[in-house]
């Protein structure tokens, strides 16, 4: 476990080279990468997120694509079209793979796009495949989809489905950076146009490796009860929640605590990991009800109360 | 995976025995502290058995029932949940939880029996009971206790005398209580054993139930005559002589002999 957290402990430092700040995030779209899974970004313009996942495939040395959408994006230009190739006098359909044929797939402001092209990312983001007519294809592995989206600007968008939302492992909530950050993010980027390299620090394959030891971490028996507890809480809490979280939040706040562990070089789950996912993996899975909106709440808040409550 | 089911079996012997130690010494406490007050109040000693017996089977049954891993990583944080989650892992053999195992091994030297036993505690614990031996010893020894029977009848005995104030003795209360001598020692009031201004010089013998026959003497010859004094002398008494007259004695006779055949 040392030598992870070795690893971990320089890829920080690489993206710190790029990215200012903002290690929760850093960290956090890590253990969305160990976990093999999916997550969505949520910040105000202009706060590195698409630069954090920009350098984060850099470092692992895998194929990046972003994805900008808007309301006249259409599925096709996600998962690619057929389109018709003349070879030696004869015309053939031939597929042209879209931009979901990556390892990292950035979706810039997902919620621009329109339900119909956001459900296009679905069977790739769950199946980690993509159909086309009648024709499968797989995704190369590892495969992560990373969206973005911006808590503003709401008119003329397409709020995300909570079947799609659910499929994002976790929810990034990304802050504005400390008034020292922001000083050093202006002499970093405001006096010389110099492109900064970094170094790859991990391949595919040592990825692939870290996410199949991600399972085998130990989790102890009171520590699952507890995060069943908490997952099941908030289908108890009608005063507060219209909607709670499903069984997919329990697998994966057991996935994510297990990551996170690795994450911090301990090779055993802790109620502290369990306590500090929960907010990313619950935030999305929850709905609010009018009583507690009316109050001024947030998903954070509910979160809060349920951890203080479940022991 | 054999190394670390050790490690779970010694820490479950060290605190079952640490457990065992600590409720016998606090039964025997308790055993004894309730002995001495049903002494002291005498009643059957004995009874102190039962809360005492009571206590150590509860106190057991808890202290077995008590989670002693989570009593471990309390004391040591360097162990905190990973006890647990190697315990709850322990059939599961991948490098991870290996690695786990064997950290634990490792870490598991750093753990100090004495840590959970309180020296200071059960010493004083065990002090209290050699104190508790002594004065029960010596509370036989003095023969001390508090007969409720004779409180009880001498707050009787009080209480009526506050209420009678015209007792027959001219004394009341808590006078005629002091007087009576009931609340004396076993031996009784000393002005029992005055006669005029003599005191006597009594010996108490322990009895002896035994007769030895081979030990009987011949009777001892005593001449009374100097115990009687010269003018006591022999007469019938008078309610044996009836008082009738000679000439109706006959008559008497006469009735008394038909009564006799008829």
């Amino acid at each position: 476990m040392k030598t992870y957290k070795e690893t971990f402990d320089s890829l920080y430092k690489e993206i710190g080279k790029i990215v200012v700040g903002q290690k929760e995030v850093v960290e956090q779209i890590i253990i969305t990468v160990l976990c093999d899974s999916n997550a969505l970004l949520e910040g105000y313009p202009g706060l590195a997120k698409t630069l954090a996942i920009k350098t984060m495939a850099q470092l692992m040395d895998l194929k990046f694509s972003r994805i900008q959408n808007t309301p006249d994006l259409m599925p096709s230009d996600i998962t690619g079209t057929y389109i018709i190739e003349e070879t030696s006098g004869k015309r053939n359909f031939k597929f042209q793979p879209g931009p979901v044929f990556a390892n990292i797939v950035l979706a810039d402001e997902i919620n621009r796009a329109t339900p119909k092209t956001q459900s296009a990312l679905l069977e790739a983001m769950q199946e980690k495949q993509v159909t086309v007519g009648n024709t499968t294809f797989k995704l190369d592995m590892p495969f992560f989809v990373l969206a973005t989206q911006n808590p503003i600007e709401q008119e003329g968008t397409y709020p995300l489905p909570e079947a799609q939302a659910d499929r994002f492992l976790l929810k990034i909530k990304i802050g504005y950076p400390s008034y020292d950050e922001e000083v050093e993010i202006v002499n970093k980027y405001a006096f010389e146009l110099k492109d900064q390299k970094v170094r790859v620090l991990l391949n595919k394959e040592h990825l692939m490796h870290m996410q199949a030891l991600i399972r085998q971490v130990p989790i102890a028996n009171d520590l699952k009860h507890r995060i069943v507890d908490i997952v099941t809480e908030t289908r108890k809490r009608p005063n507060l929640i219209e909607y709670g979280a499903s069984p997919r939040a329990s697998i994966g706040l057991v996935l994510a605590s297990k990551a996170r562990a690795v994450v911090k070089g301990r090779n055993y789950v802790s109620k502290e990991d369990i306590d500090a996912m929960a907010y990313p993996i619950l935030r999305h899975r929850i709905i609010l009800n009018f009583e507690a909106e009316r109050k001024g709440m947030s998903t954070d808040d509910a979160i809060k109360e349920i951890l203080n409550k479940v022991k | 995976m054999k190394k670390f089911n050790k490690v779970l079996k010694e820490i479950n012997f060290t605190f079952s025995n640490i457990i065992l130690f600590n409720s016998f010494l606090n039964a025997l406490l308790i055993f004894l502290v309730i002995y001495i007050v049903l002494s002291l109040f005498d009643f059957y000693q004995a009874y102190a058995l039962v809360p005492a017996a009571l206590y150590f089977i509860i106190s057991l049954y808890k202290g077995i029932m008590e989670k002693h891993l989570i009593t471990v990583e309390k004391k040591y944080p360097l162990l905190n949940e990973r006890l647990r989650t190697a315990r709850d892992n322990i059939r599961l053999e991948n490098p991870v939880v290996d690695e786990l195992k064997e950290d634990i091994i490792r870490d598991i030297k750093k753990v100090e029996v004495a840590s959970f036993f309180n020296q200071k505690k059960q010493s004083y614990k065990i002090l209290l009971s050699i104190v508790l031996c002594f004065l029960i010893i010596f509370s036989a020894q003095f023969d001390l206790s508090f007969n409720f029977k004779d409180a009880a009848n001498t707050a009787v005995d009080f209480i009526y005398g506050i209420g009678d104030n015209n007792s027959g003795d001219g004394k009341q209360g808590l006078e005629r209580i002091a007087s009576s001598g009931t609340s004396e020692s076993v031996f009784g009031d000393a002005q029992i054993a005055q006669m005029g201004e003599e005191i006597l010089d009594v010996v108490i013998k322990p009895a002896g139930y035994e007769i030895n026959l081979d030990d009987v003497k011949e009777t001892e010859k005593r001449d009374f005559e100097e115990l009687f004094p010269d003018d006591v002398f022999i007469e019938t008494s008078d309610v044996y002589e009836e008082k009738i007259q000679e000439d109706q004695q006959e008559l008497v006779k006469a009735y008394f002999l038909k009564i006799a055949k008829g």
